[in-house]
């Protein structure tokens, strides 16, 4: 099931409500999510939800048995266990095909490629997975001895498609105990439209936009309209993904949950490394906690581990060659910046600062789109300027300009919005000593999001392009 | 005497002054939180009733198709997913005042852009450059979606997906004659369109990308070789209105049809006879001889076609003042449906279409020729969210027209939908019209041709038609049923429809 759509939000989501706050007890509470939690994957994945099942047992028991045999010693077993049979079921389901296209392309062989449709969210749930069994291990969280709990946590449906991957150590208090205030309820709420309005007013506008100038052979397309269309898939990714969060932030609070942020405006930055601490925060941490202090390559040679977690960075998005680009591209300008050292940096101009990080996500951003590494090279032939310069492509077409005469207000607003310029208003008013600016930024929110609410549901009449970017992740 | 300042001494219990500002504060987020749930909930739980009580739509007049169904459970589907993707694309398609939303959300979509002058310029899909490409040559076009999957209700006549793109197909019962139209073409279908203010109203074109036409060409080569050399095949491609109306700056977006005629033409044998109707359609461009709003041409467009043809033809031809005008206002036809695009909702035109002043009778055949109905009329109703659909009940059927005619002329029409509005202002020029659309005939043509001792066959189509797909059809019905005899199961005397009423 898809957030952005007038059956979840109308009806799916009014009746999880009603039996949510018609349970009395917290395990009743916790009942109804699992209830509607496995409906929700069900309705998307009715087959594949088995999976889910298997991988909630698989990893309950595995922390089960990290906690029996602790003392025993044999703990580390049962770790290595679980993640091999977790990260073996994301290659056979997620890179399976991969493999073996490249590896028939490399040997010469004929091998067949296996066709496996990609259960939804199955990156986000097993890395969950993952994250419980390495906590059990080091004794960051308490092992859950009961299944219906565990079962809760990884399939919990705000989070379950597309994130952000929370952590038991997040949630593992509230699974046991948890309440719900008036305030957690209309914040939620209002944060569940604020992401409803990210997904379907801008993002699936600037798709659109996309879709119209990469959606096609790009040969000839120009050098402007090439770093127009980039520019707005950028903007495209980021609502697309933050407004997911956003919606999956706002319904945990809304049932008492408390997620972590992942996204703070990160196109705010001013160095890669900076970026990648305000972008996709939650898989970045789970790199940084679960693999890049993990002394694979010994201790002393920490490179290797950073460009392992751009590889795997880069390898979780996506069975495709442009992803491990993308994810060893990034991985480049942290060593740079580790290398160059924080105080040269600090020394920059500060919009140099911005123009090198733009630059840098911007071009990033088009390693990302491209899977077709030809697409790819004719993207950078274009961006760069050289199909421009020896006439294989213009340097503008009137195409772009109509595009951008059309759009100017969606991208303008998109920018704006992607920039931290709103809390900053909310701050003023939310934050001021003055009750009457208080009430009145209270009930300006509210009216705007009514509004936003009003036009995101018109908008999702009939409307055909909601699926989230990140569900094939 | 001054009295002394009491300076107040704060007691063990009594909260420091900012702790007591923020309990204050906590209070009024509390009970305004309160306030805003409260309105959240009225608004949630309103439009949650709203689309529960409300009848739900079925069907999208300005989309000119049937809203989607709730799906039947099977297993099958369940396990597929389809089930629950069709359930939510039904609840989602199928929302009360469907269509008043869908014009509310894509006016809502106005506001993305500047305000538009003239000249303004919109694009709907993903536009492309026509690079190098010789006359009547190259790739072929934009995809042409000549049978959609679709099926009609109940009673109806039609295949599975008999909808052809450049018309929609009819819902009436076989015997019941013509009734509004019952759009079975599927709404995904977005070509590469072009939204354009000119002279202050605005119009849509689909974009032509050229091709070469071979398979036209090569099927209409072998139906001279397989019919009486005696009997006349003309070609006459219906021109898009990109080739008039497109911006000079654009040019190199769409490919000249009158090119890409001429490529074709030259690669049919000698025997037929190729009519570029471009040059006399150019004369009259800024006359209302296209649909702003829908992609078909407006009949003045047809009358001046058929004009070129009669001359070429040699046969008689009533100028258009003997012919009495109708309009369809306000109407709005399939540009705004597949493009969206609120500047051309905003500007609706008036479809003028022309009674015949002669004489005529019509009968109405299935697509097997088998009889429909009797009719006695070329036009059925007048529906201003679809006005073209007004011509001959709709695209599928074979239709025959009678006139007072005894010149010993027969013409056939084989036609996709920018045939349809040529045919009344044929008859005043032959005894009997015959018109049959290449997608959907399903008798021998050769035969049919043979039998019904056919003198003119006049090909009609687009220029999509003779470029992609729908060209294929034409070599299917050569080869369909080869051999067969065709024996007109309602041979009808003489025409019966007097001439309109004066005013």
């Amino acid at each position: 099931m898809v957030f952005a759509d007038l059956f979840f939000i109308y009806v799916f989501l009014p009746l999880c409500f009603i039996c949510y706050f018609l349970a009395r007890t917290l395990p009743q509470k916790n009942a109804v999510l699992v209830v509607f939690s496995l409906i929700f994957y069900a309705w998307g994945e009715p087959l594949w939800v088995i999976l889910l099942l298997f991988s909630s047992v698989l990893n309950w028991a595995i922390g089960i048995l990290i906690e029996k045999n602790r003392a025993a010693g044999r703990a580390k077993l049962f770790v290595a266990l679980g993640i091999i049979i977790d990260v073996a079921l994301l290659v056979v389901f997620k890179y399976s095909g991969f493999i073996m296209e490249n590896l028939n392309l490399i040997t010469g062989l004929s091998l067949p490629v296996p066709k496996i449709r990609l259960p939804i969210g199955i990156s986000f749930f097993t890395f969950q997975a993952i994250s419980y069994i390495l906590d059990c291990y080091w004794e960051t969280v308490r092992v859950q001895r009961r299944y219906s709990r565990f079962l809760l946590y990884l399939s919990l449906f705000p989070q379950l498609i597309a994130g952000p991957i929370v952590r038991y150590s997040v949630v593992e208090d509230e699974i046991e105990s948890r309440s719900v205030s008036a305030t957690d309820l209309c914040e939620g709420a209002l944060r569940v439209i604020v992401g409803l309005s990210k997904k379907v007013i801008l993002a699936n506008n600037l798709w659109v936009i996309v879709d119209s100038f990469f959606g096609k052979d790009i040969s000839s397309l120009s050098f402007l309209g090439t770093w127009y269309t980039v520019i707005v898939y950028s903007l495209y990714v980021y609502f697309d993904f933050s407004g997911y969060s956003d919606i999956a932030i706002g319904l945990g609070r809304m049932f008492g949950f408390h997620f972590d942020e992942n996204f703070t405006h990160p196109f705010a930055c001013r160095t890669i490394a900076e970026f990648w601490q305000r972008w996709h925060i939650s898989l970045g941490s789970f790199f940084r906690d679960y693999l890049l202090y993990v002394p694979i390559f010994g201790k002393n040679r920490k490179y290797f581990n950073l460009f392992l977690v751009w590889f795997c960075t880069g390898v979780w998005h996506g069975a495709a060659w442009n992803y491990i680009i993308w994810g060893l591209y990034f991985g480049f300008f942290i060593f740079f910046e580790q290398k160059l050292g924080k105080k040269r940096i600090k020394k920059w101009p500060l919009w140099w600062k911005h123009i090198y990080s733009k630059l840098i996500i911007i071009i990033g951003f088009g390693i990302f789109y491209f899977e077709d590494l030809t697409q790819l090279g004719l993207f950078f032939r274009n961006i760069s300027g050289a199909a421009a310069i020896t006439g294989a492509a213009p340097f503008f077409d009137p195409i772009t300009w109509a595009s951008f005469q059309n759009n100017v207000f969606l991208v303008a607003v998109s920018v704006l919005c992607s920039l931290p310029l709103l809390p900053r208003i909310k701050s003023f008013f939310l934050d001021s000593p003055s009750d009457s600016l208080y009430i009145a930024g209270r009930a300006g929110s509210l009216v705007a999001c009514m509004g936003l609410l009003a036009i995101v549901s018109i908008l999702l009449v009939d409307a055909t392009n909601n699926v989230f970017l990140y569900w094939r992740f | 005497m001054e009295t002394p300042e009491i300076k107040h001494i704060r007691g063990p219990s009594e909260p420091r002054p900012r702790r007591r500002r923020l309990d204050r504060r906590a209070v009024l987020a509390s009970r305004l939180s309160l306030i805003c749930l409260a309105a959240l909930i009225l608004a949630f739980a309103l439009a949650t009733a709203l689309l529960l009580i409300l009848p739900r739509s079925t069907r999208s007049m300005i989309e000119k198709r049937d809203l989607a169904t709730f799906p039947k459970f099977t297993l099958k589907s369940y396990f597929s997913g389809d089930f629950t993707a069709d359930v939510a694309t039904w609840y989602d398609d199928t929302v009360p005042n469907h269509d008043g939303f869908k014009n509310l959300g894509n006016s809502f979509k106005r506001l993305f852009g500047l305000p538009k002058s003239e000249d303004s310029v919109q694009f709907v899909g993903k536009i492309d450059k026509i690079k190098d490409r010789a006359p009547g040559g190259g790739p072929t076009p934009a995809p042409v979606n000549s049978k959609s999957d679709s099926s009609g209700p109940a009673g109806t006549i039609l295949p599975a997906g008999a909808a052809g793109r450049f018309m929609t197909a009819a819902s009436a019962a076989p015997t019941a004659g013509p009734s509004p139209n019952n759009d079975a073409e599927g709404k995904d279908i977005i070509e590469n369109i072009m939204i354009i203010k000119q002279d202050g109203r605005w119009r849509g074109m689909e974009m032509f990308a050229g091709g070469s036409g071979e398979t036209y060409a090569s099927a209409l080569n072998d139906l001279r070789g397989k019919v009486d050399p005696a009997v006349n095949i003309w070609s006459m491609p219906a021109p898009l209105p990109c080739q008039f109306y497109t911006p000079d700056e654009y040019k190199e977006y769409v490919a000249d049809q009158s090119e890409c005629f001429d490529g074709v033409h030259s690669k049919l044998t000698s025997g037929i006879t190729p009519l570029n109707v471009c040059g006399a359609l150019a004369a009259h461009a800024d006359e209302p001889i296209y649909c702003r709003t829908d992609h078909h041409w407006q009949p003045l467009g047809a009358y001046y076609a058929a004009e070129a043809f009669a001359k070429a033809a040699g046969v008689p031809f009533a100028d258009i003042s003997s012919y009495t005008p109708k309009n369809i206002e306000n109407s709005m036809g399939t540009m705004y449906a597949w493009s969206k695009s609120a500047d051309l909702l905003s500007d609706p035109e008036d479809f003028t279409y022309y009674l015949p002043g002669a004489p005529y009778s019509a009968v109405y055949y299935n697509p097997d020729f088998s009889f429909a109905w009797d009719d006695d009329d070329l036009f059925g109703a007048e529906i201003p969210e679809d006005p073209y659909v007004v011509y001959l009940g709709s695209d599928q059927y074979i239709v025959k027209v009678t006139t007072g005619l005894q010149s010993g002329r027969r013409l056939l029409i084989m036609k996709d939908s920018y045939g349809n509005a040529t045919v009344p202002f044929y008859t005043g020029s032959f005894d009997e019209i015959y018109v049959a659309d290449i997608r959907y005939m399903e008798r021998n043509l050769v035969s049919m041709i043979r039998d019904l001792d056919v003198t003119d066959v006049l090909f009609t189509v687009s220029a999509f038609s003779v470029v992609g797909e729908n060209a294929n059809h034409i070599q299917t019905l050569i080869d369909q049923n080869a051999g067969e005899t065709v024996t007109d199961p309602y041979p009808q005397p003489g025409p019966t429809t007097a001439p309109p009423e004066a005013g």
